[in-house]
């Protein structure tokens, strides 16, 4: 009796190691496949002249990048301000042109497929399992969570918060949004910090590296990430960042995903320092970016 | 002369074994969140609440007070798997919340846990009255009416 009882409880210990190993597995391992894009991410006219190139910057009829590093509260700041003379050329690409979970690639390898010249990483919406996913105009994810507000780039190329609490994904589909980025919080809206000092992703406590995205004027954005983590930078709260950017004259400004995954990259080669496994200098695999290119 | 029945025993061997899991889950979740660069979560930080208010606490009690019913090998075996899901449910929900992350299996932990630790107070409070009615009916049932 007394053998059968610790057998029972070797095979009860047995089961929740299982299922535990089973919830790890399925949560940063096993790749699910929600589906595939087909179609090659919309394509621009095509370009029929020599862009200016140099180590900062990018200039040809129709988009023109600067990359400039700032230095403000111990951090460095990369700041790429982009002027495109068509919201189409503001694009997001999902890894691996697949919508899914646990589907990643980093950074600098989906810039490159995609020929952009100048790619941040987007909301990594691969890592939830609520949020709307509307990319390129195709609605992926239309389960919402009530806290989450999120960045609209409509097809005119103008930016919108809006909550998913109070607009659906089909809503917004519906009406035409290009993009939809679930991350957040705003950090700028109308001109205004949105953010206080208080203000978090989640339940992370202090400054850690940041990636954000925000319009200064018609066609007129800037792609920023801060790093953080390092003795050379220390990183930003949201705060700072929000302030950071409305200095530069933000009217909308969102935050995307940062820490390990904030990636910077220009015409072939990563801008920042990204930090992976604690305070390590290497790239992360994330789900998806946002990119200027044709 | 003896101080400590088997019972007794057996409920401060328990206390113990479950002081030892508290202290496991202390350490672990100050570990976790020594490494993860300033994401918190409640869930890790207080998981050894399960262990030390789920196990500590009633085995003491049950050494220490005198019952009319200490809790079969069942019970304490049901019981005992309930506190073990809802631990480690605890530890992975604080895992999953520091990367920043959502599974909706882990639900399944906290189902598992509070039917099992529910089940075990059912079969014990089941048990308990039935010592209660037997002792009413050995004395003739007179009192009841």
């Amino acid at each position: 009796m007394n053998r059968r009882r610790y057998l029972w409880g070797i095979a009860y210990g047995l089961l929740l190691t299982a299922f535990t190993a089973y919830i790890l597995l399925d949560t940063f391992v096993i790749g699910r496949v929600y589906s595939q894009i087909s179609a090659p991410p919309p394509t621009s006219p095509a370009l029929n002249e020599s862009p200016v190139i140099t180590d900062n910057s990018y200039t040809d009829s129709n988009i023109s990048v600067t990359i400039t590093e700032y230095r403000e509260h111990n951090t460095a700041i990369y700041v790429a301000d982009i002027q495109v003379s068509s919201p189409e050329y503001l694009k997001t690409a999902l890894a691996q042109n697949t919508y899914g979970r646990n589907i990643t690639e980093k950074t600098s390898d989906m810039a490159a497929s995609h020929n952009a010249i100048v790619a941040v990483n987007g909301d990594y919406y691969g890592s939830r399992e609520k949020g709307y996913v509307l990319r390129n105009g195709v609605l992926y994810r239309e389960d919402g969570s009530s806290s989450r507000e999120d960045l609209v780039i409509w097809e005119d190329g103008s930016f919108e918060i809006i909550s998913e609490k109070s607009v659906s994904a089909d809503d917004l589909d519906s009406r035409g949004a290009w993009q939809v980025l679930s991350f957040g919080p705003a950090l700028v809206a109308n001109g205004t910090v949105s953010v206080d000092e208080d203000t978090e992703v989640g339940q992370a406590t202090y400054s850690n590296p940041r990636t954000a995205i925000a319009v200064i004027d018609e066609l007129h954005y800037l792609l920023v990430v801060s790093d953080g983590r390092t003795s050379r930078s220390e990183g930003l709260s949201l705060y700072e960042l929000a302030q950071f950017l409305q200095s530069l004259g933000a009217v909308t400004a969102y935050n995307l995903d940062g820490g390990g995954s904030s990636t910077m990259w220009f015409n072939g080669q990563i801008v920042n320092e990204p930090v992976n496994h604690g305070s390590k200098v290497s790239e992360r695999s994330v789900s998806d970016i946002v990119y200027i290119g044709y | 002369m003896t101080l400590f029945t088997s019972d007794t025993k057996l409920y401060i061997k328990t206390a113990f074994v479950y002081s030892l899991i508290s202290v496991f889950c202390a350490l672990f979740g100050a570990v976790y969140e020594y490494f993860s660069y300033g994401v918190y979560s409640y869930c890790m930080i207080y998981a050894f609440g399960f262990p030390l208010v789920g196990g500590v606490l009633p085995a003491l009690g049950f050494a220490l007070l005198d019952t009319p019913k200490k809790p079969g090998s069942l019970v304490r075996g049901i019981y005992h798997c309930g506190i073990a899901a809802f631990t480690v449910g605890c530890i992975m929900q604080g895992v999953l919340e520091i990367y920043g992350t959502t599974n909706s299996l882990i639900c399944w932990y906290w189902l598992a846990g509070s039917a099992l630790t529910a089940l075990a107070l059912l079969v014990y409070i089941g048990q308990l009255i039935t010592i209660l009615f037997q002792k009413t009916s050995s004395s003739g049932g007179d009192d009841l009416l």
